[in-house]
């Protein structure tokens, strides 16, 4: 009986001591980010505490594929992740992974082309034009498997009457294909800024074609949320999405109103690969919705495209992927910009 | 009388053994049992739930993709890539590697000029070469081949070295009291001494091509094993990615079981070639 | 019996030998040290001669024969060998280990010498099959040596030199490593080999049995650093038959003078007397 007593009395201490703490402790979420520029929305949020004041803590882990951000998703050991909209996402999906697109995270919208085609010094005066590529060495990461950057290559080379095969492209990672350019191996590249600006500051090459002009309005990156945690922890990642929301919003007030600018710049060059101050004034930034709204209906076409180029077996309803009732409901409670 | 404890009774061993036992000592039987258990035991716990399908899809489900690629005729051609590839490389990498070997190890004064820059480049990983292989060779495929040539060197060199230097002593004596020339050392003494050896290399230089050409097939190609295993795993198409990895350990575990083959019938004045106790 | 004592012997190293070893010594460094294996000595031994050089382990026999078979230089001094033609080999070695090629046939290793050489293939086929025959080896003339016997595997030695055709014949303990029985067979299948032949033959062993049963002369060596002690002419009757040769008196006379020649040299107890 005594025992039992001081037992129960034990017990009862530790929750009086341990319950307040827990009831405080903000939500731990996982977070993958690439330490680009289009991660943004996710720096900003951290840096100027957003996240915090959403009860939200956050960690973040770098991972260095689609497939990787995919599995690590589906297990549960990142909750949220920045990632292209791949074939893989529409696979994993129609694999029965229910891993959800929820924001934008790197659009071409006009004027925001932060991908493009650079053509080698050297040529450029036999490539004036995009069609004067035909038969040519191109350098074009995520050729032939999968990715979005070939379909904003296969869309500008239809426009011309082009195909791929009448291209020579070569699958290299961006900063392979920047070595290839400056090396001659190939006379364009697809290059992903800051490449972009060193290819010309650095006498390697001239941009050519921006991809907002390949492909305007092409979804590049996406937010994504694993399957626990857009239905298990709503709650959370509704917070998450208003303190990613308020982080784009002081990017775009940064870079398209010219408000708070250096403060962001000096914030992103201390998160993110592009250290050099200066180059944030030349450089084409990426496009992130205010509103976190994603191309729902281009996204349905490229989805449509990697069926009929052989790396989807059967296509799927992209609405089920697109949740944008997390971003709808932040907006209804931060107003739309 | 000879007490029953004293005796010790030596009998022959086969009649009262139980069959399963002897089944399980049949090594050809094993060959093919073990595999195939493993293989059962990842589909029940598939099925069963204890892995997750969608990361692991069981055996049966891979067989089945096996199958449609095998009839799109997708596979064969893929198949076909790498094999030239592994070959190519593999005879542009050995031929040197074997003559090389047999030069140096009969003359000391090779050994000492090449040696240490050999031993040098040895540990280097050979794929991390790659890049400064396809900015020499170009994208195509030529940079595979040397890619692959190179894995291969290698493992051959060091093993016909190996060899050479275990020639018995005795033998070359032989050659040079019934007065052989040098190249006639090397084809009739050297080389065939150190052929077990050479095989060896050859062995394992194979298991090594595979292994590169699996990861040179990422870059600038459309085409190979590799290609199919990096595509499917990029797009997320994880069964394919099984097929692509099973048909690369049935193509090593084929190549494997030739050149033991070869290896029996080549080298079949040594007693107990180990081709034998393989299946 | 005409016992020739060594020292101060006026043919020692006659004009007229086969071979003529002047002033030989030989040595070998080991780091610092130089060891001493062959002591200054004359000797001559004289065409279709078949000279025995018997000696305790160590005594510089083997280094003497390997000299002989261009396989080691001098230290000091010279030995002159006279050739009889440039068209066939002046010496073949039948080794004491097993030294026949693991990686050819029985037919392809008696051939061995006639390839280097470079014999038409049709007399190599010939001299092949006449020295296989000769050493009782027609049936396991396509056998690869794993599957032979140590006593057969060393008729393939004996038949690889035979048929290399050479002006010397030097063989170095050949028998040494086979039991007793082989051994005897194959003492006097060499015996019947040389009787056709009769070449000239530098035979080194550590028997005094095998001396005696092979040789016409017999030299002594002294432990190390080796040189010449005795002489010894041995005068059977040729054809000889090994097991008859055994039960002579005379034999066991000469038996007991080479023993006690060798039980006067200091450390010189053959260590592998059996």
């Amino acid at each position: 009986m005594r025992l039992h007593k001081l037992k129960a009395t034990m017990l009862a201490f530790l929750c009086t001591q341990l319950l307040p703490i827990s009831a405080f402790a903000a939500d731990l979420v996982k977070v993958s980010v690439y330490q680009s520029v289009s991660d943004a929305g996710i720096y900003i949020a951290i840096d100027r505490g957003y996240f915090t004041e959403q009860g939200i803590s956050i960690e973040t882990v770098q991972l260095d594929s689609v497939s990787s951000v995919v599995t690590a998703l589906a297990s549960g050991q990142v909750d949220v992740a920045g990632g292209a909209p791949s074939a893989a996402i529409y696979n994993a999906a129609r694999q029965g992974i229910g891993i959800k697109v929820v924001a934008d995270k790197g659009s071409m919208q006009a004027g925001a082309g932060y991908i493009g085609l650079v053509v080698r010094n050297t040529v450029a005066d036999q490539i004036k034009s995009a069609a004067d590529l035909k038969g040519r060495n191109v350098a074009l990461a995520g050729f032939g498997v999968g990715t979005t950057n070939e379909i904003a290559m296969d869309e500008m080379l239809k426009g011309l009457g082009l195909k791929e095969s009448d291209l020579a492209l070569q699958n290299l990672t961006f900063g392979d294909s920047f070595a290839a350019l400056a090396s001659g191996s190939v006379d364009a590249a697809y290059l992903i800024e800051p490449l972009m600006q060193s290819a010309e500051q650095k006498g390697v090459g001239k941009i050519l074609i921006t991809g907002d002009k390949m492909y305007p309005n092409q979804q590049v990156a996406v937010l994504l949320y694993g399957p626990d945690f857009a239905t298990k922890r709503k709650d959370a990642a509704q917070r998450f999405m208003v303190a990613y929301l308020k982080g784009v919003r002081d990017y775009n007030n940064a870079f398209r109103k010219n408000i708070d600018r250096a403060a962001i710049v000096g914030l992103l060059s201390k998160n993110t690969a592009v250290k050099n101050l200066a180059l944030y004034d030349k450089m084409i930034m990426p496009g992130l919705d205010p509103n976190g709204t994603v191309n729902a209906v281009g996204m349905t076409n490229d989805m449509r495209w990697f069926f009929s180029n052989g790396y989807l077996k059967e296509e799927i309803d992209v609405s089920k992927v697109v949740d944008t009732s997390f971003a709808r409901n932040a907006v209804q409670k931060l107003g739309v910009y | 009388m000879v007490e029953p404890t004293n005796e010790l009774r030596i009998l022959p061993k086969a009649s009262h053994e139980p069959g399963w036992r002897r089944v399980v000592q049949s090594h050809a039987v094993m060959a093919v049992a073990s595999p195939l258990l493993a293989l059962i035991l990842w589909e029940i716990a598939g099925r069963l739930g204890w892995i997750d399908q969608r990361f692991f899809p069981t055996p049966s489900s891979i067989i089945r993709e096996l199958l449609d690629l095998i009839s799109s005729g997708e596979l064969v051609v893929h198949l076909g890539w790498t094999l030239q590839r592994v070959t190519v490389g593999f005879f542009l990498g050995a031929v040197p590697a074997i003559l090389l070997g047999l030069v140096m190890g009969l003359s000391p004064t090779l050994t000492a000029i090449f040696r240490p820059i050999i031993a040098a480049i040895y540990p280097i990983p050979k794929i991390a070469l790659f890049p400064l292989i396809m900015l020499m060779f170009g994208l195509g495929e030529t940079s595979k081949w040397v890619i692959v040539g190179i894995a291969v060197f290698f493992q051959v060199f060091f093993s016909t070295l190996a060899g050479v230097a275990n020639i018995d002593r005795i033998y070359l004596d032989v050659a040079r009291n019934f007065g052989a020339s040098r190249w006639q050392a090397y084809r009739m003494i050297a080389m065939p001494a150190a052929l077990p050896f050479i095989f060896t290399g050859c062995q394992l230089g194979i298991g090594m091509a595979l292994i590169v050409v699996v990861v040179a097939e990422q870059f600038g190609t459309k085409t190979g094993l590799g290609y199919l295993i990096w595509r499917s795993w990029q797009v997320f198409e994880v069964r394919d990615m099984f097929v692509g990895l099973m048909m690369v350990a049935i193509l090593g575990y084929g190549i494997q079981l030739a050149m033991g083959a070869l290896e029996g019938w080549l080298i079949c004045w040594k007693p107990h070639a180990k081709t034998k106790s393989l299946l | 019996m005409s016992d020739r004592a060594f020292k101060g012997s006026a043919k020692a190293a006659s004009a007229d030998a086969k071979i003529a070893i002047r002033q030989l010594s030989k040595s070998y460094d080991l780091g610092h040290d130089q060891v001493k294996a062959l002591e200054t000595f004359d000797l001559s031994i004289h065409d279709g001669e078949f000279v025995c050089f018997l000696g305790p382990s160590g005594c510089g026999k083997t280094t003497l024969l390997r000299m002989l078979a261009g396989l080691e230089t001098p230290s000091q001094g010279e030995i002159v060998v006279r050739r009889q033609t440039q068209d066939r080999p002046l010496t073949s070695m039948i080794f004491q280990e097993t030294s026949i090629f693991p990686w050819m046939r029985v037919r392809d290793n008696v051939a061995f010498g006639l390839r280097i050489r470079g014999v038409p293939r049709l007399e190599q086929q010939t001299a092949v099959q006449h020295f296989l025959d000769l050493c009782g080896l027609g049936q396991f003339a396509d056998a690869y040596p794993h599957q032979l016997s140590g006593g057969m595997k060393q008729r393939v030695s004996v038949a690889r030199a035979f048929a290399n055709d050479p002006e010397i014949l030097l063989m170095d303990e050949p028998f040494a490593a086979l039991d007793e029985q082989t051994k005897i067979t194959l003492q006097q299948e060499l015996l019947r080999l040389w009787n056709e032949t009769r070449k000239t033959v530098v035979f080194i062993t550590h028997s005094i049995d095998e001396a005696l049963v092979l040789a016409d002369r017999v030299i002594v060596m002294s432990g190390r650093p080796g040189r010449p002690i005795a002489d010894i002419a041995v005068t059977f009757p040729r054809p000889r038959l090994v097991h008859e040769l055994k039960a002579e008196p005379e034999f066991g006379r000469q038996w007991h003078q080479i023993w006690s020649l060798l039980g006067s040299q200091p450390q010189a107890l053959p260590e592998k007397v059996k």
